[in-house]
């Protein structure tokens, strides 16, 4: 998705964050003398924008590639090709100050709120640790520790205790406030309501729509749940086997999936397009084979009459029929 | 044969007839609330084949014993599948723990009766647990990674299983693993047998949990969150994988989830648990569709739509009782929008409010979504 070369690219301002051509290979294989022979392509020639203060979600089954992604964006891995550009900066080409500075302006939210905090630190220690790294003196750490557990509507006391002592929705809150700890404009959720119970999801849900309504927040929003991203998202980007295979509105995309991929997660019956096998188990060529995907590569292409809702190619016939009815 | 389980199952009077009469009527229905110190709802028209009667297990305190499951009765028939909701903490897994005696070494059944088939599983001892165990009753647990040995082949898991509970030869024990594998679904299934579990992914891997737990033909599958680390296509063939079992095998399932959209998927009836009790009881469809306790209502209005986007979800206020300080009074009242006087101070009853459903709750008002 060339800025350049498409219709979409928008009207004035630069999009916060665009991804071009991004690609990860992984080795999973090594020949005789231990030099890599076998790569899975977790991620595989993605592009994408992501406009200030909007969610973009990203929907896919485990395997999809959909967490490598969006660890490649916040440059937590090194892609083997492609670009990010984040707010002005070239964030695969930047030096150590310009990372720094990244960093503070692009945070992550973790699945598990009980394996991404430290057992053995204190809630306001959790919180603070980020806020040392951008130079803030200890008085000030300990206001804006108050300050967020506030925000996330956590209590005072929560400063005090240790992970253990919180349940999971509240620690999912003290993760929040972790990340925002660092006044980011960008944080990236992924799967942040997938280890809660339905109550808690509701509440984690409700306080993050409200602090990107106070904040401005932009996020990229991670979910393999239907009714969550409709719940959070503006735009929808659905990715399989590591390509993203359709992107557009919310609304668009809920209403009129194009890709039968998407239809297939929509419609919430076993996934039997790529013969009830976990695609990952059939080798990729395979799989991408079973839905009929083009071998010729022509990119993500429009939908009749939704110019921001573009789709994978996928099987010829399916596709001039698509396109027969334009 | 008869499917027993609601709504095709024998009517009231043939089961009397059939398999003794499991219960008195009142009222001229076939439901019966008795009140024992705890409350008592028998349930479908289908023969139990588990009932579980005033079950109460307590975990050892500092200062008081703990009573993770309170007063906890139900019953699953004969190729029912039950399912039994309700958040972290609500103590469904511990009920489920407890039919298996597997409960940690800190907490005991200290009331009640699991009655199996006719035999109260409480007071066997445990030699005769063990035979019962993984070959009647199996339990398919939630994290198909932790609860196979990663250094050994499945087939060795398998087959142990097979050797524990019957007196095969080794060839024939991993005949029979290979065509349980093969039944599960599972492609080349006698080679797969040699694979380690790394080898598998997470929907395969929870296959072959099942097929351990499915391979000595219980009659009884416990299935403690089985869908919940998967993906949700994934989730989807597991479902109608075990509803595929009930359909072939006349399994009996008692499906254990914190997930809405599973029980309403797969189950024929469901319990509601909140803070060790269930607070209601009766048919999928009727829970559904004319939730009427608070809390159920709460916990369906709480789930995002997938057919248009809200502003804000619904929210439970507040938050879920300690064990070590439950209300005098409904252990709900706390949260409960319906709130009146009586409910902070008298515990209410599980009682029938329709055929098949019953609910503890002193005001119940009709579910607006």
């Amino acid at each position: 998705m060339h800025c350049a070369a498409s219709t979409r690219c928008p009207m004035s301002t630069e999009p916060l964050l665009t991804v071009a051509n991004l690609s990860k290979r992984f080795p999973v294989a090594t020949d005789f003398f231990g030099r890599p022979s076998t790569f899975v392509s977790a991620v595989d020639d993605v592009g994408l924008q992501v406009e200030r203060g909007e969610t973009l979600a990203l929907v896919g089954e485990s395997g999809s590639g959909k967490s490598t992604l969006a660890r490649l964006i916040l440059r937590l891995i090194e892609p083997t090709a492609g670009s990010v550009r984040f707010d002005g900066l070239d964030v695969l080409n930047s030096g150590k100050s310009q990372m720094l500075e990244f960093r503070r302006k692009a945070q992550i939210i973790f699945q598990d709120p009980f394996e991404s905090l430290d057992p053995r630190m204190k809630g306001e220690v959790i919180v603070a640790e980020g806020m040392s790294q951008v130079g803030r003196s200890k008085a000030e750490r300990k206001e804006r520790v108050a300050e967020l557990l506030d925000l996330v509507q956590l209590p005072a006391d929560a400063a005090q205790r240790f992970p253990h002592e919180f349940s999971g929705g509240q620690r999912q809150r003290l993760s929040i406030a972790r990340a925002l700890a660092v006044d980011p404009i960008f944080v990236v959720a992924d799967e942040p309501v997938s280890a809660l119970d339905v109550s808690m999801q509701s509440q984690i849900l409700n306080l993050m729509r409200d602090l990107q309504d106070r904040l401005g927040l932009t996020y990229l929003f991670i979910s393999h749940d239907m009714s969550v991203i409709r719940h959070m998202a503006d735009r929808v980007a659905v990715m399989y086997l590591g390509r993203m295979v359709e992107i557009g509105p919310a609304a668009e995309v809920f209403s009129n999936p194009i890709h039968p991929y998407t239809q297939a997660l929509l419609s919430a019956v076993p996934s039997l397009i790529v013969g009830g096998e976990p695609p990952a188990m059939l080798g990729y060529e395979a799989a991408r084979e079973a839905i009929g995907e083009c071998s010729s590569d022509r990119g993500l292409q429009p939908v009749a009459g939704q110019p921001n809702h573009l789709v994978a190619c996928f099987g010829q016939d399916a596709w001039t029929r698509h396109r027969g009815q334009q | 044969m008869a499917r027993g389980f609601w709504p095709f199952g024998p009517s009231a009077t043939t089961r009397d007839r059939r398999y003794g009469a499991t219960a008195t009527t009142r009222n001229g229905r076939h439901v019966l609330v008795l009140d024992c110190g705890g409350d008592v709802m028998t349930a479908s028209g289908a023969a139990p084949l588990l009932e579980v009667r005033d079950l109460v297990t307590s975990i050892k305190g500092r200062k008081q014993d703990l009573h993770a499951v309170d007063h906890v009765s139900f019953d699953v028939g004969k190729g029912e599948i039950f399912g039994v909701v309700g958040e972290s903490g609500c103590g469904k897994s511990m009920t489920a723990l407890s039919i298996l005696r597997l409960i940690p070494a800190n907490a005991a059944i200290t009331n009640g009766s699991i009655q199996f088939s006719g035999t109260d599983l409480t007071r066997l001892s445990n030699g005769e647990m063990r035979k019962i165990r993984g070959n009647r009753i199996s339990m398919v647990f939630q994290e198909p990674m932790t609860a196979l040995d990663p250094s050994f082949t499945v087939g060795t898991q398998i087959t142990e299983v097979i050797h524990a509970h019957s007196k095969v030869s080794k060839d024939e024990a991993r005949e029979r693993a290979a065509r349980m594998l093969d039944r599960l679904g599972i492609t080349n299934a006698a080679s797969r047998l040699d694979s380690y579990p790394h080898q598998f992914s997470g929907g395969m891997r929870q296959r072959v949990m099942m097929a351990l737990a499915l391979v000595m033909n219980p009659e009884l599958l416990i299935a403690d969150e089985p869908t919940t680390a998967l993906d949700v296509t994934i989730q989807a063939q597991i479902l109608d994988l075990i509803a595929e079992l009930r359909r072939d095998m006349g399994l009996s399932v008692l499906l254990i989830t914190h997930n809405l959209g599973v029980v309403h998927e797969v189950a024929d009836r469901v319990a509601v648990m909140y803070a060790g009790e269930i607070v209601e009881i009766g048919p999928v469809q009727q829970i559904f569709s004319n939730p009427q306790h608070p809390y159920t209502q709460g916990l369906l209005r709480s789930m995002p739509y997938l057919t248009e986007r809200q502003d804000r979800l619904y929210v439970i206020p507040g938050r879920v009782p300690e064990l070590r300080a439950m209300p005098t009074g409904c252990r709900f009242a706390a949260r409960c929008r319906n709130r009146i006087d009586i409910c902070t101070q008298q515990h209410p009853l599980l009682e029938e409010n329709e055929p098949r459903h019953a609910l503890r709750c002193f005001n119940p008002m009709p579910y607006v979504d």
